[in-house]
């Protein structure tokens, strides 16, 4: 079988792939391509593989679903992240005799400065010894 | 360089953003960290005196509204909340906490006497303060209960 007929029957049988050994600079190959125009030769890289199809387009798509969430996820208000509650005295337990007790609430001279939420107990009494 | 060598270190570079891009994203999307509680005893003094350089901002805006005039710090403890925890301080003082910043419960007790107990939230910008236990060397006692920065224990 010469190589003419072994192209004519990859040909018929359409696969359209060629042996390694044919070259560009190869007469044989340029008669070919000029018998068979359109023919595209297959290389190693013109091989379709999923992994290669796949890879950059998910790559990609992860890229820009991340720049999307980025984008978007500071302005969508999430219920885990409440709002961090003021400085405040819900209950009061004065245990030991005293003559008053107050809860104050300082304020600062600016709104950058600090302010103080004050316990005072007015009276105790020294700490007894015994 | 040939083509191919670059589709896949193009395909690698994408990859690697891919893959470093989630922590990024996931860090900004958590909640902060429980934060950190710090409980000042502070010796506030009608008399003139030096006052503790940590103790300005809280000696200032004391000074304005009340009749002290110095402050010493006489003892500094931090903890991380949630707390369940009780603190010695100087003085046969001892403060129980437990809870969160948001809800959190406390109890004064000098020796084997409970002085107060009060639930609470605390913010970081303003402390809480329980002040008027008369000291023994003069001047009264405060402790400062407030959420400083992490870098700043």
């Amino acid at each position: 079988m010469n190589r003419w007929s072994e192209l004519e029957k990859a040909l018929a049988s359409k696969r359209l792939r060629l042996p390694p050994h044919l070259k560009a600079g190869d007469p044989f190959w340029a008669e070919f391509r000029a018998r068979a125009s359109g023919i595209r030769q297959d290389s190693q890289a013109d091989r379709f593989s999923w992994l290669s199809y796949l890879w950059p387009r998910l790559a990609w798509g992860a890229v820009a679903l991340l720049i999307v969430l980025l984008i978007a996820l500071p302005r969508i208000p999430l219920r885990s992240t409440p709002a961090a509650p003021a400085t405040a005295v819900h209950t009061l337990n004065i245990v030991v005799p005293c003559t008053s007790a107050w809860i104050l609430t300082l304020p600062s001279d600016s709104p950058q400065g600090e302010s103080a939420i004050v316990i005072w107990v007015s009276g105790l009494e020294e700490e007894n010894p015994s | 360089m040939k083509p191919h060598l670059l589709l896949k270190f193009r395909t690698v570079g994408l990859l690697a953003a891919a893959l470093l891009l989630p922590p990024v994203a996931l860090a900004q999307m958590s909640p902060p960290s429980e934060p950190l509680l710090r409980i000042r005893l502070v010796q506030a003094s009608p008399e003139p005196g030096p006052t503790d350089p940590a103790l300005v901002p809280l000696a200032d805006l004391l000074r304005r509204n009340m009749t002290f005039r110095s402050f010493r710090l006489l003892d500094v403890k931090t903890l991380r909340l949630p707390a369940a925890q009780t603190l010695p301080f100087p003085g046969r003082f001892r403060l129980s906490l437990e809870g969160t910043a948001a809800a959190l419960t406390v109890t004064l007790n000098r020796g084997s006497q409970t002085i107060l107990n009060t639930r609470t939230s605390l913010h970081s910008r303003t402390p809480l303060v329980i002040g008027g236990v008369p000291h023994g060397s003069g001047g009264t006692l405060l402790f400062v209960l407030d959420l400083p920065a992490e870098s700043t224990p």
